[in-house]
């Protein structure tokens, strides 16, 4: 899929309007394709800010999602579960997944929290938001290379 | 005067628009005593608290109050840095600083040890005030309920408070999940209005943070 029809899809027909996150290598041309007409980002000094300005932006009533790698991940455990899982704050993470570290995988599931690895992109995305707003809590999609050109 | 009495004054003072988020279990406790809808209590994800008033403030035409510890400040600094370039004029940091940490059997913190706590605060790019005076002695309530209701962020706001911590207040009795729900209806309700004049932040921070091409 196209990195631009990716936050056509995301922004205009999903609502997401409010992204932060922390740049990585991988999402070079996500990056590179964002538009402020329908999009607010907001560079973080590291992903845990991402993800609280992420979910105030929800507690105000935005749809809000974090851009990062997934290997920084560990960093967000904290707050996931004792924020998000709790207070019920479903913010989606764009996940860039460079190595395959089996350990992350197997972290998110164990703590419950929703993931996918994206392969036919808006079908994977709609099923995870689907099952975050069921279960009120965050989830993550995680993007590998060459799924977004 | 002790953070249960400031806490207090400062919950007096603010209008029925203003949201407040509180930092810490402590904070949570005492401040629950005098709640209000729009207050919001981050009870254990510490350092957590001031991304979390920030985005709100971002998204929200409603004034954001943070009231943090100098313990919580000093944990996550760039979540300050990115309060003042955000140029949020809806975000007010109020800082209680006890020069320890309460929580944990009241520790000191390096907090007044820094060169000078103002000038790391308006090195960040933030207005730092000083509201000690205002609590020592007799409480001024309306004036200082004027002096809070014209404030326009991002500003840092310092209190130098007592140690200790009132040992009479009860827990939240409400739920992580009811408080977000209480929250999210008193942001949502365009009824309350706000008590912003400005718009909360300028258009122009985006276009510079965005360099891609137009989709």
């Amino acid at each position: 899929m196209k990195a631009q029809d990716f936050w056509k899809f995301l922004c205009e027909e999903m609502g997401y309007r409010f992204f932060a996150g922390v740049p990585c290598m991988g999402f070079k041309t996500l990056y590179g394709s964002m538009s402020p007409r329908f999009m607010h980002y907001i560079p973080a000094v590291r992903e845990n800010i991402a993800l609280g300005l992420a979910n105030g932006s929800y507690l105000a009533g935005t749809k809000s999602a974090v851009i990062m790698n997934l290997d920084r991940l560990y960093n967000l455990l904290d707050w996931l579960t004792s924020f998000n899982c709790e207070h019920s704050v479903p913010v989606l993470i764009l996940a860039y997944r460079d190595s395959y570290d089996e350990k992350m995988i197997s972290a998110l599931a164990s703590y419950g929290i929703p993931h996918k690895v994206l392969v036919s992109v808006e079908k994977d995305i709609k099923s995870l938001l689907k099952k975050m707003d069921k279960l009120g809590l965050p989830g993550i999609a995680i993007i590998e290379e060459g799924v977004l050109e | 005067m002790k953070r249960f009495r400031v806490l207090k004054h400062f919950i007096d003072c603010l209008s029925d628009n203003d949201v407040a988020v509180f930092s810490g279990p402590e904070f949570s406790r005492e401040a629950f005593e005098n709640d209000r809808d729009g207050n919001f209590y981050v009870l254990d994800s510490p350092g957590l608290a001031a991304s979390l008033a920030l985005g709100m403030a971002m998204n929200s035409n409603k004034r954001v109050f943070l009231f943090v510890g100098d313990g919580e400040f000093l944990m996550e600094f760039g979540s300050y840095a990115q309060i003042a370039v955000s140029k949020c004029k809806n975000i007010i940091c109020v800082i209680l600083d006890n020069d320890c940490y309460q929580s944990a059997g009241g520790s000191p913190t390096i907090f007044r040890s820094l060169n000078s706590v103002a000038g790391v605060i308006f090195n960040m790019g933030l207005i730092s005030l000083n509201y000690t005076p205002h609590f020592e002695g007799r409480f001024d309530l309306s004036n200082m309920k004027k002096k809070v209701g014209n404030l326009i962020g991002p500003v840092a706001i310092l209190i130098n408070i007592e140690k200790g911590d009132n040992k009479n207040v009860g827990n939240v009795t409400l739920s992580k999940k009811e408080l977000s729900e209480r929250l999210k209806k008193f942001i949502e309700n365009e009824s309350l209005g706000s008590s912003m004049f400005v718009p909360p932040y300028s258009l122009d921070f985006f276009d510079v943070n965005t360099d891609g091409g137009n989709v």
